[in-house]
């Protein structure tokens, strides 16, 4: 058994070289994402030059893990294998996309962590869970949401 | 249709055919999950959490445009109860000979909330062709013709950005685009007699339908009743051939011909005298387009 939110079987997330600061920063429980340099613009997700000045001059940024429910979904049919049973098992799970205030209101988008059939309400605050994958190879690390 | 005829309106081309065809059972169903095991770029922020299908991936719009604007549940049954009763007339529909009545789209399973089972457009293999020519040659040929008024293809500011972060999320796309078709064809919402509005989703409807100005945001659980949208006597007769969800899903061709076919007086589920006809393509994705196709009376 493990304690992660999803089965193990979906695609695992490998880094490149954008968004590789992102994927090295969750392995050490620190969240960190696209801040331009020039104008201070926050963004998500990674690219390669500011959209909102075009200066190429990012840089990953720590930012804490506190945010608002901006939306989410309860999924119910599964569309890979490595969901059916926990679907068959759960009925469902949560799906939140999760504004940052802290980081120009940047959306992150993770599981909602606890009961996949709880109410979610639109703004209610929540914070981050590291989710580590020591167990993949290579191993990586998701950033999951909890309420607050 | 933008493209294809802006090139016969440049004199690039003498005759487009713009089609569709479908072969998910033998190369792949869309509405499946990515099959493999490692996945890097944008999809690797939201395929691990379990957001990998289209209706996965468009829920979260709707879900905060319904929030937003106080939308209930049955304004998309609305939807659906449309396309399938105007099925009921097309025996060329997969849906034909099943009737939906809101019993059934309340107790049929939920496919990721807020779409249930008939929420979400069909699976099936088909084809779909449209031939455009210069309204000149068009007088021509044996079909009655049908005008292309205005066509427009395109998106909103930031509209592609990557993993959920488009400024104006809970959105159909069309905001920018609406204006200018409507100004091109010269005409007005009030002037359509009969839409097809694609459905990946009956929420890309809804938003798609507040977007070209048929009705308010606020508006739409008095707007979003079955007897508004079905053929002949509604006000606004939608998908009535049965659309993506009850006809065939021919990625939105399929609603074109069925505009045709209105404006040809040929439909199964015919608005009488319909001179003025249009079709909203692809809601959510990136880039969008409509379509507005008029009668000869209408040049």
């Amino acid at each position: 058994m493990n304690n992660y939110y999803l089965n193990p079987g979906l695609p695992q997330p490998v880094a490149t070289p954008l968004d590789e600061p992102y994927w090295t920063g969750l392995r050490n429980n620190q969240l960190l994402v696209q801040r331009c340099e020039q104008c201070n613009t926050w963004q998500w997700g990674p690219e390669w030059i500011c959209h909102q000045c075009h200066s190429s001059d990012l840089i990953f940024t720590a930012t804490p893990t506190q945010g608002i429910v901006y939306s989410y979904e309860r999924v119910w049919h599964p569309v890979h294998p490595a969901l059916l049973d926990q679907l068959k098992n759960n009925g469902a799970y949560l799906v939140v996309l999760v504004e940052l205030p802290q980081a120009g209101s940047i959306r992150m988008l993770g599981n909602l962590l606890g009961d996949p059939h709880q109410q979610v309400d639109i703004g209610a605050r929540v914070e981050g869970v590291y989710e580590h994958h020591e167990d993949a190879e290579p191993a990586y690390s998701l950033l999951q949401w909890q309420l607050k | 249709m933008a493209n294809a005829a802006a090139a016969i309106h440049a004199g690039i081309a003498d005759t487009v055919v713009v089609f569709r065809a479908l072969a998910q059972g033998q190369f792949g169903r869309f509405g499946q999950g990515l099959r493999r095991n490692t996945i890097a770029g944008d999809f690797a922020h939201t395929i691990p959490y379990g957001v990998m299908s289209p209706a996965q991936m468009f829920a979260m719009k709707v879900v905060r445009f319904m929030h937003d604007h106080g939308v209930a549940q049955a304004a998309l049954r609305a939807i659906s109860l449309a396309s399938y009763h105007h099925a009921q007339a097309n025996p060329r529909a997969v849906m034909y000979g099943r009737p939906l009545d809101e019993q059934s789209y309340d107790d049929s399973r939920w496919i990721v909330e807020p779409f249930h089972l008939y929420d979400c457009c069909l699976e099936n293999d088909g084809a779909a062709a449209m031939i455009l020519v210069s309204a000149q040659r068009a007088k021509d040929m044996p079909n009655k013709p049908c005008y292309v008024l205005g066509a427009v293809a395109g998106s909103q500011y930031r509209a592609g950005a990557s993993v959920h972060n488009t400024p104006d999320y809970a959105s159909s796309s069309f905001k920018t685009l609406a204006p200018r078709l409507y100004d091109m064809a010269h005409v007005q919402p009030k002037d359509i007699d009969v839409l097809q509005s694609y459905e990946n989703f009956t929420g890309g409807v809804l938003m798609s339908i507040v977007e070209h100005g048929f009705c308010e945001p606020e508006a739409c659980n008095e707007f979003f009743v079955k007897e508004n949208f079905i053929s002949p006597t509604g006000d606004l007769p939608l998908n009535t051939s049965g659309g993506n969800l009850a006809e065939c899903y021919m990625h939105g061709l399929g609603l074109n011909l069925e505009a045709v076919r209105q404006i040809r007086g040929e439909s199964t589920s015919q608005v009488k005298g319909a001179d003025v006809s249009m079709v909203i393509s692809g809601p959510m994705v990136t880039p969008v387009s409509s379509c507005i196709f008029g009668s000869e009376a209408t040049l």
